[in-house]
């Protein structure tokens, strides 16, 4: 920074900026704004492409390459991870440093830190796509990434990113912190705050960790920060970007600063609890759904307060809309804000959840919000920022406007026929005919209904990634003709003084009141106290993680410590040594981005896949794998529904079965060997974190207990007809997990009180015999336990 | 005893009125915010805030 001097003027009043006021010197630092700019652009180009990847996939199973590394289950988190952090990252990053040196008229704090920032950030996005493909993943959704990456995510966010915001705001040569810089301060303190929390895991190895949390409470968590990621990483920063951004671009104040602060507290106070609107229904206890609903309604107002608040600033400027696609970007922008604000929180009403959750609804709503709100303002940014950043007109202002037309169109192609494919779906899982049978017991006939809505996204999408092409072209371009010498413009303002004296507390104009009421009228009434806050940077960013650590904590203590939220079931035991490989392998495959493990007590579902899930039934699953979509059909209770053998040539080729299936094929577990020497400190880690493995911890006998138990596997898969040499196979764990799911509810329990299990249940009883539940009083009024038996098969 | 057997056992009744009282409170605070008297000049001000980008001199350019 530059800190040439010169003497200003004393301020002499009593109150306000107090002793002397020198003015400064400095510059602005671009460079890491562009550099920012171009990363977003980079990384959006190679995020969509993926997406479009994966949505021709859902089309034509074909798109999977044939190769385990591009498979759907491994792609969909690259995908997410890419747009999310990476795209979005990126612009929130480049839209953060470019407003808040302007904002507090000074250079950002440590040009160092920027650059560690920068940097750090691309390496991490590089270690993510190095990662997700090759199946290392902490299986949560858009929490994927295994621990050193999180560490680093943590480092790179707070140490670099935070320290270098909180310093420029510390340096900052303007008293008052505009409304920008606090939805910047919300994003930080909270993001950090999920991260940290949700991310808690023990590593077992470098590239494999588990959730310290399980079952219903990491389901909780997870939604917690999932649904908070949407808020504090999608929402809040990009509303920053919109109080800053849109009343430059139209050269206009914004419309009410009154009700930008509103939206400022309303969205930190109230989001925070609306996380388990996404388990709606689920094992979750219902009081936690039914708050997550309650405040997910609340959040519609604030939401569209801030949205017409937007809108209105373009009041008396709409003659300029029309004739500038910045502002056109801006205002698609904000209206699908307004639109996936108002969806929200219809989609989190119980009933309204009952029909969309797991359906293409749910996808439909994220990609109006991704590409309509997150999409546009960051194109509108960026087309506002090239020829200031490169100090050169815009290469093409009627491509900028193509690029606006193709992409509107492009995100109407998607989210439309995606509508239309989640409702159709929804209603098709909960039809009965007039006997009263389910009208649609095939699984695999309620997914090829779609495929025509399926064909429709993709040239939704294309469309869409058509629009960024031509901005890269523009920006290219634009870049090409950039001058040869940046010009760096010298920028004069007054420093801060020493000391700043707040304003005395206004008079009250009450009389013959209490003096108390006085006082309150004149320090709170007056709304004296928020201004004094708006001053410091300090205060202010304690109240907001006050704000979202006290809610978080009204819900998360009572979740976490009563015991009567997670009844224990006594003959749910933990999974097996091997079992336990094969759920890994399930989490690496990202089987959780396609199948739900989690059936609703709705009467449709449990005729169709059986007992509905108790939350006892999870307390072992580190991390938990409800899922979110349902691709395929629910696994929850799939053990026992299928043979050995079918299950083995299913993952080898599902079109084999099921001709119409769009399951890409696994065959390479039929290759790979199962890793049994780490299955030990995989099994030494649960245990540490509460899991009853009892034997299994002593020093080879995981893997000893692993080896027999996938011998009689395999010696099962020869009896019933199928392939040899299996017993060393990946298949073959991933197959004893899936001949568990769900059984534990129907055995006998063999402890009278709460399960001390001090040995992991075995194998004893023949892996195909479990198919025939055993109905106990704990299993309840198991009125679809039959069901689990009958009505599903063959359905892949 | 562990944690959730004691938290079970506490009675937590009060913990919604408190969540109704907390969020009341913030409501409260952030309408008197909203309608606080006599600040149209400082509201004016600080939504003026994004077009003070200090006094910009053209500079002497640097590399790029």
């Amino acid at each position: 920074m530059t800190a040439a001097s010169e003497p200003g003027a004393t301020v002499a009043a009593t109150y306000g900026e107090r002793g002397q006021q020198r003015l400064e010197s400095f510059t602005y630092d671009d460079a890491i704004v562009r550099l920012f700019v171009g990363a977003t652009i980079l990384w959006g180009v190679v995020g969509m492409l993926v997406g479009l990847l994966i949505a021709v996939q859902m089309a034509l199973p074909a798109a999977n390459l044939g190769m385990e590394w591009t498979s759907f289950g491994r792609l969909r988190p690259l995908h997410t991870n890419a747009v999310i952090f990476a795209f979005a990252g990126n612009a929130i990053f480049a839209a953060i440093y470019y407003s808040t040196q302007r904002l507090c008229k000074t250079r950002m704090f440590s040009d160092t830190l920027s650059k560690l920032h920068f940097w750090g950030w691309q390496l991490i996005i590089v270690s993510a796509a190095l990662t997700l493909p090759f199946g290392i993943t902490q299986g949560k959704e858009y929490a994927e990434l295994e621990w050193p990456i999180d560490i680093a995510i943590a480092v790179v966010w707070l140490g670099f990113f935070g320290v270098n915001f909180f310093g420029t705001l510390a340096i900052r040569r303007e008293r008052h912190m505009y409304v920008a810089l606090w939805f910047y301060i919300a994003t930080i303190v909270t993001v950090t705050m999920l991260h940290v929390f949700n991310s808690l895991a023990i590593p077992a190895s470098l590239t494999k960790s588990y959730s310290v949390y399980a079952g219903v409470q990491d389901a909780f968590m997870q939604w917690w920060y999932g649904h908070n990621a949407v808020a504090f990483f999608l929402t809040t920063p990009f509303l920053g970007l919109m109080y800053y951004f849109l009343p430059k671009a139209a050269e206009k104040p914004v419309y009410s600063y009154r009700l930008s602060i509103v939206h400022f507290w309303s969205l930190v106070f109230i989001y925070i609890w609306a996380g388990p609107h996404h388990l709606h229904y689920t094992a979750l206890p219902a009081w936690a759904s039914t708050l997550g609903m309650v405040f997910s309604l609340m959040l519609w107002m604030p939401s569209w307060g801030g949205m017409i608040n937007g809108l209105l600033t373009l009041r008396g400027a709409w003659n300029r809309v029309a004739a500038d696609p910045v502002l056109k970007f801006f205002v698609v922008g904000i209206t699908f804000y307004g639109m996936s604000t108002f969806e929200g929180p219809m989609l989190s009403i119980k009933l309204v959840n009952s029909l969309s959750h797991y359906t293409d609804w749910t996808i439909a709503h994220v990609h109006a919000g991704a590409l309509g709100w997150n999409g546009f303002m960051t194109f509108g940014m960026i087309y506002w920022l090239l020829p200031r950043l490169f100090q050169t007109n815009l290469w093409s202002k009627r491509l900028m406007a193509t690029h606006f037309w193709i992409g509107t169109l492009g995100i109407l192609l998607y989210v439309i026929p995606i509508y239309t494919a989640g409702i159709t779906q929804g209603l098709m899982w909960r039809a009965f005919d007039e006997s009263g049978r389910l009208a649609y017991p095939d699984f695999l006939e309620t997914v090829t209904r779609l495929m025509p809505f399926y064909w429709m996204r993709v040239v939704g999408g294309t469309l869409y990634f058509l629009g960024v092409i031509l901005l890269v072209v523009n920006a290219i371009m634009t870049w090409a003709h950039r001058p040869a010498k940046y010009d760096e413009p010298v920028v004069t303002a007054p420093a801060l003084a020493p000391r700043y004296v707040d304003p005395p507390i206004p008079e009250s104009a009450l009389a013959g009141n209490l003096a108390v009421a006085r006082k309150i009228d004149s320090a709170i009434i007056s709304g004296w106290f928020h201004r004094v806050w708006e001053r410091r940077p300090l205060k202010f960013s304690v109240l907001t993680l006050v704000a979202v650590a006290l809610a978080s904590l009204f819900e998360i203590i009572p979740l976490f410590l009563i015991g009567s939220n997670v009844p224990t079931i006594a003959s749910v035991k933990p999974y097996t040594p091997l079992e336990l490989a094969g759920r890994d392998i399930y989490i690496a495959e990202g089987c959780y981005n396609c199948h739900s493990q989690m059936i609703r007590p709705i009467w449709a579902e449990t005729k169709r896949y059986g007992e509905y899930s108790k939350p006892g039934e999870f307390v072992y699953d580190h991390p938990f794998q409800w899922g979110s979509r349902r691709i395929g059909p629910d696994l929850a209770r799939e053990g026992g529904k299928q043979s050995t053998d079918w299950h083995v040539r299913h993952f080898e080729n599902p079109q084999a079965l099921n001709a119409q299936s769009i399951m890409p094929s696994y065959a390479h577990l039929l290759e790979q060997e199962i890793d049994f020497e780490g299955i030990q400190r995989r099994v030494d880690v649960m245990a540490m974190l509460g899991v009853p493995y009892g034997e299994a911890v002593k020093n080879g006998k995981a893997v000893e207990m692993a080896r027999a138990q996938a011998r009689q596997f395999a010696a099962e898969l020869v009896a019933q007809g199928g392939r040899s040499g299996m017993e060393t196979k990946k298949v073959i764990a991933l197959v004893a997990y899936m001949q568990r799911l769900g059984k534990d509810i129907s055995q006998p329990a063999d402890a009278p009180t709460e399960a001390p299990a001090t040995t992991p249940t075995t194998p004893t009883a023949s892996p195909s015999t479990a198919g025939t539940p055993v109905p106990t009083a704990e299993a309840g009024a198991a009125a679809g336990s039959s069901g689990a038996t009958s009505t599903n098969g063959g359905a892949r | 005893m562990s944690m959730s057997q004691l938290m079970s056992f506490m009675d937590l009744d009060l913990w919604p009125q408190a969540a109704l009282v907390l969020f009341f409170g913030v409501f409260v605070l952030v309408t008197v915010r909203l309608f606080a008297r006599g600040q149209k000049q400082a509201m004016h001000e600080a939504a003026n805030l994004p077009f003070e980008d200090g006094t910009v001199t053209p500079g002497k350019g640097d590399a790029r």
